[in-house]
């Protein structure tokens, strides 16, 4: 989605919505297994998050206007989704206890996870508070040039630099083995 | 840059919705900025964008403060467009009395973004914070915290009638020995 207008976003849920029922009637390939499905049902969740995240970013940063309806598409389209998902995950769990083991069904039930976070608690978008997001800065080509100088001036850390909490200090130590191999 | 914080702090990252999260956007902040920042902006950095949420204990379990970060493009002006690490806010609670909380909390904030910039394939290795003319105090923590300020003159903010702020900014790269 580009403009995040409500005949955008309409379109973009019946393309969401189109696509579950070509998989739920076992149309084209795409979910040709039950496996299929479950990674199918997975992109679909993260599509449908990618695109709210990019029309709240678009909100919060001023770039499109809040408009009510769009709102109302994304939610009623998300919970959808999220039903459908969840029904097709339940069915593999079950299928996984009584015979064999799906490969996707770990993806699918990440997704549903992160669908879920999205959804509850839900946030409406709206213009930041913070001048960062949402004011370009208009400096002139001198101030952008010293702002620039000064960005490459920035030293970096000191050598024996190590985070001071236990759990950064394992992630450091982790790297650190990385950067030497 | 400062060195080991003076009072230890547990940090623990902490999601929307949860006791925590509330507990601190009831914190009586006296400029209400703050209270809408956290009400109002964090939520949607995290849902929308890629922020974390940490809160601070001190040793007797009590929240004493919270941190923020996230990996956007807000500044991407001046990182050729590239994702960069930003703190969009942090505080300590204000009807306690500080005993070099901020330092803490701007220090491991700074470490976990020295360790974010440092993975293969990682954001800019500057990290950005913008911070009003008036919070004479917190400009003092970041500079002490190695942050230098980048915008030659304050900027006047449109929304808030023309409030001036600067733009801070520390690298977080590892010096290579």
């Amino acid at each position: 989605m580009t403009t995040f207008d409500l005949s955008e976003v309409r379109r973009f849920a019946a393309d969401l919505d189109a696509r579950m029922n070509r998989c739920d009637n076992g149309e084209g390939m795409e979910c040709a297994t039950l496996d299929d499905s479950l990674l199918h049902y997975a992109a679909l969740c993260w599509e449908f998050r990618e695109g709210v995240r990019q029309w709240g970013r678009a909100v919060f940063s001023g770039r499109v206007k809040f408009d009510p309806e769009v709102e109302i598409v994304l939610i009623g389209e998300g919970t959808r989704l999220y039903k459908r998902a969840d029904e097709r995950f339940a069915y593999s769990r079950q299928e996984e206890a009584d015979c064999f083991s799906l490969d996707n069904t770990t993806r699918l039930g990440a997704a549903l996870k992160t669908l879920s976070q999205l959804l509850n608690p839900w946030i409406t978008p709206k213009l930041a508070v913070g001048p960062s997001a949402r004011q370009e800065l208009s400096l002139t080509p001198g101030v952008a040039e010293e702002v620039r100088r000064r960005i490459e001036a920035l030293p970096p850390l000191p050598v024996e630099w190590q985070p001071v909490d236990p759990k950064q200090q394992t992630q450091f130590k982790k790297l650190s083995r990385k950067r030497t191999v | 840059m400062s060195d080991r914080s003076p009072v230890p702090l547990t940090p623990a990252a902490i999601p929307l919705g949860s006791a925590e999260f509330e507990a601190i956007s009831r914190w009586p902040f006296v400029d209400p900025f703050v209270s809408r920042l956290l009400r109002d902006d964090i939520p949607q950095r995290v849902q929308f964008g890629n922020c974390r949420i940490w809160t601070y204990r001190e040793p007797s379990g009590q929240i004493v403060g919270f941190g923020t970060l996230d990996v956007c493009n807000d500044y991407g002006a001046f990182t050729a467009g590239r994702f960069h690490l930003y703190i969009p806010l942090l505080a300590v609670n204000p009807t306690i009395k500080s005993l070099g909380y901020g330092t803490t909390i701007i220090r491991h904030l700074t470490d976990e973004a020295a360790l974010l910039a440092s993975r293969p394939g990682g954001c800019h290795d500057v990290l950005f914070l913008d911070v009003y003319t008036t919070s004479g105090k917190a400009i003092d923590l970041y500079k002490a915290a190695g942050f230098e300020q980048i915008t030659p003159e304050p900027i006047p903010d449109l929304q808030e009638m023309g409030k001036l702020y600067l733009v801070m900014a520390k690298r977080v790269a590892l010096a290579t020995a």
